[in-house]
């Protein structure tokens, strides 16, 4: 695999984790600047994927080309050119938000100056200002992974991947977290891979989707072709993963 | 009660089986190590020790305090394996208890703690010990064990309230227990002073006027009382600030923060931030400040102490390395979060080690600045040399282990003296390191030969330094070729 973009290219990629196939064999390919978002049940295989687009965990067949380097030969190139949001705090929880962001951008290469400049950007946007000498273990949830959304974006990564970037903020902030992946991408041309349940908010920011479901993809589709066919996120989901109601289904004793 | 059974069982059972599981697969070699570092104590037998004492041996009842000081400093970390972490106690607080039964759960879990059985054992063996000793240097010593003692008391008893303390029916109480906690503990521990209070009565001097007016064995009674109000002062000073410094919830933890803040200058580099966090998140526990009471204790010990050897300067060193930089190790970047964050920065493995391991001595060495110094004053340049490596060696022996164990389970915090769920092979790798530096420092004691010992260390020193060298190079590899399966780890995978 050769690729000079800002893209994603992924060519059968498989992880297993001993007898279980976690990824089993996926092929993807993310132009430059296009918003893309993973979809499927929970244990569907997409933090695995995002794992290894990150190079947080290797892949046992097939490849990756993250903005142009291999997630197999070149793993440091692409954390260099990556911007990454995992899953789980990847905070310490003694350092505070400030200094979080402080220590990202010193380590991505930023001058001191603007890093400063550019963690305060960060930050007052993310209604965080104010919270900013809190440490990150005296932080809630939400103040916790909009920090990590910041630090994702600190260094202006040509490419971002971002695990559940919306889930557990509040639906001001979340809209806000939103407008900020979308106007990276739209004005700056990065490409976005995302994982996410709350279909809502992906509605009118994503280009194109793909469901997986059990390591596979199961579905693919434009947001576009799928405005065509009069389908929305969550009918197309819902096809795809469960129809009707599930309430005959609920134990006999509880009701 | 019926109701509580299956919870007491249940607690029981959590103790059991972490105590087994953080030593399995090492009894024997747990045995052997204990052998090694208790055995002068068992086999002097404490009678023999007690008449050494009083005839003077002062080497030999340094060195039997030294082992039991060990002893105590690194069972708790050894055998501390039980009790009640808050993920359970917040479990618990679902069920519709009363609050006699979080009395009864708590108590039930620090008297199946073989910590508390050991640390009564421990105290009873050391009376003999304490009662014996009336020469002014292990008269010192003596009290130093007596408050070293009294402190662990608390601390378990502490810990004891605190699991009673987070069920919200006692939440209030919480900042009136510890007083009659510490009061009680004095007490019990009284009778064994008894030799100090006539030791202190011969000190005095005949015209000091409280003598002439009350009589020798009054006059001593009345000081010895009025210095025990003093010291008791100063405990419960002590554990006050150590509350608010952060040991506690609320108020007095934000107020701990903030004084931290203003100690602690802001970091602007990636290297200033890791050293931050860990200072930060070492002196969020109890125990570091036992640790700075320790060099404190060590360091005054060196600078008045008549009998005073060169041997004590190499000792305090070691104890208080062995309280403190463990900590500072379990602190520096092993939390899963900041591990998994640095895994994903596009650094080499090698630059992120040798970053780790420099912040880490700054934090680790910090107390044993006090020591070195005293020690110098003290005995002179050659020393303060010699105290110099010997603390350079306990720190390079520290990173070689941390940068061993951390990459091959990063995110467990393997030091853990008041913590739960403590594996048994780190800390025996910790306890044999130390070990052996105590004994080297036995050897060259034994010579009297400050040369020699400067000598002996420096060589010493070049080694752990190549050693440390390759250690960073092979675990930069290491981590480089393995940061998937860690990051994996971390994120519970």
């Amino acid at each position: 695999m050769t690729g000079n973009t800002n893209g994603i290219q992924i060519q059968g990629l498989v992880k297993r984790y001993g007898d279980f196939t976690a990824v089993s064999g996926i092929d993807l390919n993310i132009p430059d600047g296009c918003i893309f978002a993973l979809l499927g049940p929970n244990g569907s295989g997409k933090t695995t994927t995002v794992r290894m687009l990150t190079g947080l965990l290797w892949p046992d067949e097939g490849d990756a080309l993250v903005g142009g380097c291999s997630v197999r030969s070149d793993p440091r190139g692409v954390k260099r050119r990556i911007g990454v949001l995992p899953d789980g705090d990847a905070l310490f929880p003694r350092i505070t938000l400030l200094e979080h962001l402080r220590m990202e951008g010193l380590v991505r290469g930023l001058s001191e100056d603007e890093t400063e400049r550019r963690a305060e950007d960060l930050l007052r946007y993310l209604d965080l200002w104010e919270k900013r000498h809190v440490y990150a273990d005296e932080g809630s949830v939400g103040m916790r992974k909009k920090l990590g959304i910041a630090l994702a974006l600190i260094h202006g990564p040509d490419v971002l991947v971002m695990d559940e970037p919306f889930e557990g903020l509040d639906p001001i902030a979340a809209a806000r977290a939103r407008d900020l992946v979308a106007a990276t991408a739209v004005k700056k041309g990065t490409t976005v891979f995302l994982t996410s349940h709350l279909l809502a908010l992906l509605d009118g920011l994503v280009d194109e989707v793909a469901l997986i479901s059990e390591g596979h993809i199961v579905r693919r589709s434009t947001v576009a072709d799928m405005r065509l066919r009069g389908e929305t996120l969550q009918s197309m989901y819902l096809a795809a993963f469960r129809a009707g109601s599930s309430m005959e289904e609920v134990p006999a004793w509880l009701v | 009660m019926a109701r509580l059974k299956p919870i007491l069982a249940n607690a029981v059972k959590g103790v059991r089986r972490r105590s087994v599981t953080s030593m399995r697969g090492m009894g024997p070699v747990l045995f052997l190590l204990l052998a090694f570092q208790m055995w002068p104590v068992f086999q002097a037998d404490v009678q023999a020790a007690a008449f050494s004492i009083q005839l003077g041996e002062s080497e030999r009842a340094v060195r039997l305090f030294r082992y039991l000081f060990i002893g105590w400093l690194f069972l708790p970390m050894l055998l501390k394996s039980g009790g009640l972490d808050r993920a359970e106690l917040l479990k618990l607080q679902r069920f519709p208890l009363r609050r006699r039964h979080y009395f009864i759960i708590g108590l039930v879990d620090v008297l199946a703690n073989p910590l508390f059985l050991s640390l009564l054992v421990l105290t009873l063996a050391a009376y003999p010990i304490i009662a014996a000793a009336p020469a002014s240097g292990t008269a010192l010593i003596s009290f130093g064990l007596f408050v070293w003692g009294a402190m662990m008391f608390m601390l378990l008893l502490h810990d004891l309230i605190l699991i009673i303390a987070n069920s919200p029916l006692w939440q209030r109480r919480l900042p009136l227990i510890p007083i009659p906690v510490a009061a009680t503990v004095w007490l019990l521990q009284l009778p064994a002073l008894a030799p100090l209070i006539r030791r202190m009565s011969d000190l005095l001097p005949d015209r000091l006027l409280i003598k002439t007016l009350l009589g020798d064995t009054t006059a001593a009674v009345v000081l010895f009382l009025l210095a025990l109000v003093a010291t008791f002062g100063m405990v419960l000073s002590f554990a006050t600030l150590i509350r608010v410094l952060g040991r506690e919830t609320g108020k007095d933890r934000k107020a701990g923060m903030d004084i931290k803040r203003r100690l602690i200058p802001a970091a602007r580099t990636p290297a200033q931030a890791l050293v931050r966090q860990s200072l930060i998140q070492i002196y969020s526990g109890f125990e570091p400040y036992l640790a700075w009471l320790v060099a404190a204790g060590n360091a005054a010990y060196l600078l008045t102490a008549p009998d005073a050897e060169g041997a004590a300067l190499f000792m305090g060193l070691t104890l208080v390395s062995f309280c403190h930089t463990p900590l500072a190790w379990n602190q520096f970047g092993h939390d899963g979060g900041g591990f998994l964050r640095m895994l994903t920065w596009p650094v080499l493995g090698r630059d992120l080690m040798r970053t780790r391991n420099l912040g880490l001595a700054l934090a680790a060495s910090l107390p044993l600045f006090p020591i070195i110094l005293a020690g110098g004053y003290r005995f002179g340049p050659v020393s303060l040399l010699c105290g110099l490596l010997h603390a350079v060696n306990l720190i390079l022996c520290l990173l070689l282990q941390g940068n061993f164990l951390s990459l091959r389970k990063p995110a467990r915090r393997f030091f853990l003296p008041s913590g739960h769920g403590v594996p048994g092979m780190p800390n025996l790798l910790v306890a044999a390191g130390y070990g052996l530096f105590t004994f080297l420092w036995s050897l060259l004691a034994w010579r009297e030969n400050p040369w020699q010992a400067l000598i002996l260390q420096f060589v010493l020193s070049l080694i752990l330094s190549m050693l440390w060298r390759r250690s960073i190079s092979r675990g930069g590899k290491h981590l480089e070729a393995e940061g998937p399966v860690l990051a994996l780890q971390l994120a519970g995978g």
